[in-house]
């Protein structure tokens, strides 16, 4: 077993695996990657179950120092890692030295990445899951100075010049969503307003949901609480739209207008604030 | 069956059954037995399951289609409401509260506002039946229906920063307690003791459908209780 050094943390690294998937009953958030997509995806290319814990970095500025060699790959926001001296760019397989700092920079483009392992990192299991959550998890983030044990694999993974286009340049700005239980309670012009207006990310987000700038006025009756997943999208008594993220909570008393597949919900957690995009609706 | 039930499908991997949208008892008795009925039938179907005041919802598996899960509930649904062996087995509980001004300071501003002496408070707080409906917005955090409308006031304008683990809570027309630190727009009336979490593990033993009475401690009684290592929820069941 060896030893991950967080020299420098970034603003929200954690670990995720795809979440609690029991306990919602009791009130416990799914969690696990905004981006799982990109997650999956880094799992695929170190040969990992989907289900294994990877790091997650919230716009990057992290430096690791790695005790012993192995393997890595970092899936999701567009950035070029540096160890030794040698580039990697995003989806690259990454060759760690014994004694190796790998350098992430800050992000060109996207927020959040994934940094999956040829082996294991080692982290407390709690409630059947490896994601940090504050409260249930021993921490909620990394912070400098934390460490990590991990095990690299023995049999590395062959180089490939197979080249993986990251999903985020370009990408497309039609997020696909489906009608929520609230949606036809709405007057054709608020329905109309959602399917053809452009809408734009809030400063306002974290793990737990991302609220929107442009607002969908209604006169909407109150409702008592209901279940809400990760991408259920909510319309607030002032209009305002949240679109709940993996670490929400799993009932909700506000309006639910719409709901993201976890596609469109990868899509939107690598758009930054300021970002328009429109819903397609299905 | 007794209430109109709708089974809809909402995207590719969620369905919900809802319930007239009202905050009653029957419903929540009738909306637990489906939800027993589904563990023991669908469980390989259902990926996670989800539940509110009058609203079961699931996540179902990859590959499982939810037009033809809305289609058999609709079938099958009135019928599994029958099933005897599905009926929710309820429990009830004490929970001890202290009340005492020296470790509740923030009290006052409740009864000031209430214009209520701490013992009238109390003493309503205290001889109401609550009925656990659902979890949510916090692990471990309590849906609890029942308080009287007398002690109802509306939440705070600028929720407080922290409101801390045990706070016993009255927040509009719901009382409950905070499992773990979390900012919150209730005022805080109370602490209890006994402790939700458990190195990362939530350990309550109630269920939605068992209810909850609040037993008012001493300040040394709830002080006693603190210190025990393993306070035991199974002491404060009540029997009979």
């Amino acid at each position: 077993m060896a030893r991950l050094y967080i020299e420098k943390s970034g603003l929200q690294t954690s670990m995720q695996d795809l979440g609690r998937i029991a306990h919602a009953d009791l009130g416990v958030p799914l969690s696990g990657p905004m981006d799982e997509m990109a997650f999956r995806l880094a799992n695929h290319l170190m040969r990992r179950s989907s289900n294994e814990a990877c790091i997650e970095l919230y716009m990057g500025n992290v430096v690791l120092q790695f005790e012993a060699a192995c393997q890595l790959v970092l899936t999701g926001a567009e950035v070029e890692c540096r160890c030794e001296n040698k580039l990697y760019t995003t989806n690259q397989i990454i060759g760690i030295p014994e004694g190796g700092r790998l350098i992430i920079p800050r992000f060109s483009s996207g927020q959040w990445a994934y940094l999956a392992m040829n082996g294991v990192f080692f982290t407390q299991t709690s409630m059947g899951s490896k994601s940090f959550y504050p409260g249930i998890s021993e921490k909620s983030r990394f912070t400098q100075g934390n460490e990590l044990a991990y095990q690299p694999e023995r049999k590395p993974i062959p180089p490939s010049f197979l080249k993986i286009k990251s999903g985020n340049s370009g990408s497309s700005r039609m997020i696909d969503a489906f009608r929520g239980p609230s949606f036809y309670l709405l007057a054709q012009f608020q329905q109309e307003m959602l399917q053809n207006q452009p809408f734009t990310l809030s400063r306002n987000q974290n793990r737990m949901g991302i609220q929107l700038e442009e607002k969908v006025p209604h006169a909407l009756a109150e409702m008592i609480s209901t279940p809400t997943y990760p991408g259920t999208v909510q319309l607030t008594p002032a209009g305002t739209l949240i679109v709940l993220m993996k670490d929400a909570q799993v009932t909700g008393g506000y309006h639910r207008v719409l709901q993201l597949p976890v596609s469109s919900m990868s899509q939107l957690a690598q758009l930054r604030p300021g970002a328009t995009f429109r819903f397609q609706l299905h | 069956m007794n209430h109109p039930i709708q089974i809809v499908s909402i995207g590719p991997d969620i369905v919900e059954i809802h319930w007239p949208e009202t905050i009653s008892e029957p419903i929540l008795f009738e909306l637990l037995t489906v939800k027993n009925w589904l563990a023991r039938h669908w469980a390989e179907k259902i990926h996670r399951m989800y539940q509110g005041y009058q609203v079961l919802g699931m996540q179902v598996n990859a590959g499982v289609d939810t037009e033809s899960c809305v289609s058999e509930l609709r079938d099958r649904l009135p019928r599994s409401l029958e099933q005897e062996v599905d009926r929710p087995q309820v429990r009830s509980w004490k929970v001890p509260v202290c009340y005492d001004l020296q470790l509740v300071p923030e009290l006052t501003r409740y009864l000031e506002e209430k214009s209520l002496a701490l013992s009238q408070f109390i003493d309503v707080h205290t001889r109401t039946t609550y009925r656990l409906y659902c979890y949510g917005f916090l692990p471990g955090f309590m849906y609890l229906g029942g308080l009287d409308e007398c002690l109802h006031i509306p939440r705070k304008t600028n929720p407080d920063r922290k409101i801390g683990a045990g706070s016993v809570a009255i927040g509009g027309s719901q009382t409950g307690i905070y499992p773990m630190d979390s900012p919150g727009g209730w005022y805080v009336v109370g602490k209890t003791p006994v402790v939700f979490f458990k190195q990362g593990r939530l350990e309550v033993p109630f269920r939605p459908g068992d209810s909850l009475r609040f037993d008012p401690v001493s300040l040394a009684y709830f002080d006693e209780l603190q210190q025990k290592e393993s306070l035991s929820w199974e002491e404060w069941e009540e029997h009979g």
